[in-house]
């Protein structure tokens, strides 16, 4: 596990019953608890910065680190994850920045990305053909073939790809997600951090 | 029921910040539970950068989308694979036995069905088997049905796993007994069975990736394989 029960502004570092407490409150199996954990918290991650909130992973172990005390505290919830998902909205609501990062955006306090001027489009493209190439066939036809048409084509014929692999067009859009999400890594890792990293913009 | 647009679902609202409270903290409640639900919102995530990428997304909707997944580098990059990606799918051409209608590989199908009738009867009924038939396997979701091959006259089956590493495949056989399976490790890992080795039924690769947990992957085995 990445995070161990660090200490964090809110409160001491937790002592390793803390820890021990929430693990088996995720699962009695030690070693099941400890991938729900690191599941639990991806998705926290996940929510934290789809809410635009800065620094999600620590906002992440700050909620599990909550969670744990709370429970050492004498606190026994019915259901731990959704317990964890009240205490993530009430450390939300305390990094808010994110709800008034639209209106300071509209507003112009914030400034938009720049635009892409193309000029590492064919670095782009090697580095793409490199990734598609590292993926399996079977891999590579379906995340092109989902990606591929004009966009108002596109949803007939994810349809089509669907019906053909026998699947629902959600499984369909979610094997997509998987096989994107595998190119993406692999995309980064090619072109390195500095290739695309955009001029801070808050 | 899934939505035909696919930028108009709970998902891509909730991610646009589009959802009134009560349901955002619902929404977020239900994606904290559900691990499928999760990765849905996740792919309607790729959705949006594609969309931007396209200029499909106009006024508030833009605006907002810029403001939530614009404003750092991790952003930046997912923006430039989402154009790198539909570049290229944009000039992707797929096999064309693959894009066929399904009219013409039935037609296809029959013929060569047809025709290896043919050379078995002329050969006095010994089997031949030539050719490899490749599946992908790709973890399962719900209510998508573990893909079916069909080996026809293969003499390999080639199985290409969803992960990116192996250091160990297993082949288990409907009746849990164990199937001779090589693992050429890749990467891409990719795992060879001898068609002869195989009848009809439900098979799972368990595949280990190199310091990962373990995959289990199932796949059917279609009955027309059955006495060729």
């Amino acid at each position: 596990m990445e995070h161990a029960g660090s200490a964090d502004a809110a409160g001491p570092a937790l002592d390793p019953d803390a820890w021990t407490n929430l693990l088996a409150a995720l699962d009695p199996d030690r070693e099941l608890a400890a991938r729900r954990y690191e599941a639990l918290r991806a998705k926290l991650v996940d929510l934290f910065r789809w809410r635009g909130l800065p620094a999600p992973e620590d906002l992440a172990d700050e909620t599990l680190d909550r969670v744990a005390r709370r429970m050492t505290e004498g606190e026994r919830p019915r259901d731990v994850v959704a317990y964890a998902a009240g205490v993530a909205r009430l450390v939300a609501l305390e990094a808010s920045r994110g709800a008034q990062r639209f209106q300071q955006y509209k507003s112009g306090e914030i400034k938009p990305p720049p635009p892409d001027d193309g000029s590492d489009r064919e670095v782009r493209a090697a580095c793409l053909d490199k990734c598609l190439g590292e993926l399996p066939s079977g891999a590579r036809d379906l995340v092109l073939r989902y990606e591929s048409g004009e966009r108002g084509d596109r949803i007939s014929r994810r349809r089509e790809l669907a019906a053909e692999l026998g699947i629902p067009l959600n499984a369909l859009r979610i094997r997509a997600h998987r096989v994107r999400a595998r190119l993406e890594a692999c995309l980064a890792e090619c072109l390195g951090t500095e290739t695309f990293r955009a001029a801070p913009t808050h | 029921m899934v939505a035909a647009d696919p930028l108009d679902t709970d998902a891509t609202r909730y991610l646009l910040g589009e959802l009134p409270e009560a349901e955002r903290d619902a929404f977020e409640e239900r994606v904290l539970a559900d691990d499928e639900l999760h990765e849905q919102v996740k792919a309607a995530e790729d959705e949006l950068f594609d969309a931007y990428a396209e200029g499909a997304l106009a006024g508030d909707r833009r605006l907002r989308f810029e403001a939530h997944f614009l404003h750092d580098a991790a952003g930046a990059r997912r923006l430039a694979a989402a154009r790198a990606i539909l570049a290229a799918a944009a000039t992707y051409r797929p096999r064309a036995w693959y894009a066929a209608p399904r009219v013409w590989l039935a037609g296809l199908v029959a013929a060569a069905a047809a025709i290896a009738l043919l050379v078995w009867t002329a050969r006095g009924g010994r089997e031949q088997r030539t050719g490899v038939v490749t599946v992908a396997l790709i973890a399962p979701t719900r209510g998508a049905d573990a893909p079916v091959v069909r080996l026809g006259h293969a003499a390999q089956l080639r199985l290409e796993p969803d992960v990116d590493s192996a250091a160990e495949a297993i082949v288990h056989g409907p009746n849990g007994a164990r199937v001779h399976a090589t693992l050429i490790p890749g990467p891409p890992p990719i795992v060879v069975i001898d068609a002869g080795d195989l009848t009809p039924g439900t098979y799972t690769l368990s595949i280990l990736p190199r310091g990962g947990a373990l995959v289990e992957l199932p796949f059917t085995v279609a009955p027309e394989a059955a006495g060729e």
